[in-house]
């Protein structure tokens, strides 16, 4: 049950990925922000190091289906560095928790109607 | 007189470039959508705009030059009363600086889901036979994905649109969070408009103000010859609506190239089997041999054996060729005449 849900979880990235293309291309001259995610229960956690990255320039643009994290690399010339969070149907984009910890960036999004803590 | 060098932080031979980068630089520091309620901040954006709007106009940075170095007092009306008469927004910045936040903090995101913001790229597969693949063609496709909203007409809203009390019209919030000298700004869909920007009051209701609609179209595609298992056809603008007028999307077609039960592809040339008779395959001769072209005959050389490959000029994918393996075949039953026949040429064959 669990494998169904991440598997459909990462097509849903892709999806949303592929839909947001466009203004990865519109950014022009952007590099990539790494991230990563996990899920747990009905968590879906978004990491984004932060090694590289100019403090304290990081934007965070909250948008219905994927949360777009704007940043400046220390080095390689201050380019600016995209990261592409998707958030899947059926989860809470606009009610992300966001914290950054020990150099990371962290996004948690809950399932809609699962009524758990923040 | 202010020193606008000293305010960028610029020598007074920077270049045009060096201006722009630096100013860009600064403003995003100070910008106020990213310092909400701090004056400090305002008031050193407010500096930097009047200076570069000095510098980066060279007739006026000519003028500004020459009264400093003549020592004469010098001023600028569009400039000060810009900077002077009224308080600076975030919407001011962008529509007179925009261009250089084109791309970078604070403006490019906007205009993806603002007025005129780019549709999205639709990804679809479609499958193609086989013939059709190779030779080109029309086919219909079926695209789901984002149209323009019927009742609003892609504009979000009904009616002459006002703002948004709450967000003056910019669809979003921005918000300064962050701790231990980590910071970031968080810049979320105003609540009070939705992210649209209009007057709540306004809102199309079919859209719920995002300008477009889910909805499922056909459409009749070109098929290019030679077309490839995998291939990528990009349409441009048929993809998802732009939001409230911007520009649409494209459509990528993926090809899926289903399998023929006569032909197999390899690059330009295409293969295929044909069943000659013994005789024909020993003493040589014509067989009919079915190509994508339609009927065609090949020669048969004597002495062919069964697995030998024959390749028909021209007649595959784009000036490719028609390779034709030869399947020599044997009849089930022999006549009276033909075992007598066969039965010599055992004997001869023995001989």
């Amino acid at each position: 049950m669990r494998e169904r849900i991440e598997e459909w979880i990462e097509s849903e990235i892709a999806r949303i990925e592929r839909r947001w293309r466009p203004l990865v291309r519109e950014l022009g001259g952007a590099q990539p922000l790494a991230a990563s995610w996990t899920f747990r229960r009905r968590t879906l956690r978004w990491h984004v190091a932060l090694d590289d990255v100019l403090e304290p320039d990081v934007d965070i643009e909250v948008l219905p289906s994927v949360l777009v994290v704007r940043a400046r690399a220390q080095s390689r010339g201050e380019v600016l560095l995209v990261g592409l969070l998707p958030v899947p149907e059926g989860f809470d984009a606009v009610g992300a928790r966001i914290r950054t910890e020990r150099g990371c960036l962290e996004v948690v999004v809950l399932r809609r109607g699962t009524g758990g803590r923040r | 007189m202010r020193d606008y060098y000293e305010v960028l932080g610029v020598p007074r031979t920077a270049t045009e470039e060096e201006i722009k980068k630096a100013y860009r630089r600064q403003a995003i520091r100070y910008h106020p959508d990213k310092n909400p309620g701090n004056a400090q901040a305002e008031e050193r954006f407010k500096d930097l705009s009047q200076a570069y709007e000095v510098l980066s106009d060279p007739e006026k940075r000519r003028e500004y030059d020459a009264a400093r170095e003549g020592g004469r007092p010098w001023s600028d009306a569009g400039t000060q009363g810009a900077a002077g008469g009224r308080t600076w927004s975030a919407e001011d910045f962008l529509s007179r600086f925009g261009d250089l936040f084109y791309g970078d903090f604070g403006e490019s995101l906007h205009r993806a889901r603002a007025p005129g913001g780019p549709g999205a790229d639709i990804e679809t597969e479609l499958a193609v036979d086989f013939r059709t693949a190779a030779l080109g063609g029309r086919m219909r496709v079926s695209v789901s994905g984002e149209a323009a909203c019927p009742r609003c007409g892609g504009r979000g809203a009904l009616g002459p649109v006002e703002a948004c009390p709450a967000c003056g019209g910019t669809g979003r919030v921005t918000q300064r969070s962050g701790r231990r000298g980590q910071f970031f700004s968080v810049t979320q869909p105003c609540p009070t408009c939705q992210g649209t920007g209009a007057n709540p009051s306004q809102i199309c209701p079919q859209c719920r103000g995002s300008g477009t609609i889910d909805s499922a179209r056909q459409l009749e595609i070109t098929i290019p010859p030679g077309t490839a298992e995998g291939s990528v056809l990009r349409l441009r603008a048929q993809g998802g609506a732009g939001h409230a007028g911007g520009p649409p999307g494209d459509l990528f077609v993926r090809i899926r190239v289903l399998p023929d039960a006569e032909f197999r592809r390899e690059g330009a040339d295409i293969h295929s089997e044909a069943r000659v008779p013994a005789t024909t395959a020993a003493l040589g001769g014509q067989a009919t041999v079915r190509t994508l072209h339609g009927d065609a005959r090949l020669t048969i050389p004597p002495g062919t054996s069964s697995g030998a490959q024959l390749r028909m000029k021209g007649q595959g994918v784009q000036g490719g060729d028609h390779i034709v393996r030869v399947l020599v075949t044997v009849p089930d039953h022999l006549s009276a005449r033909e075992r007598e026949l066969y039965e010599e040429l055992r004997k001869l064959s023995r001989g």
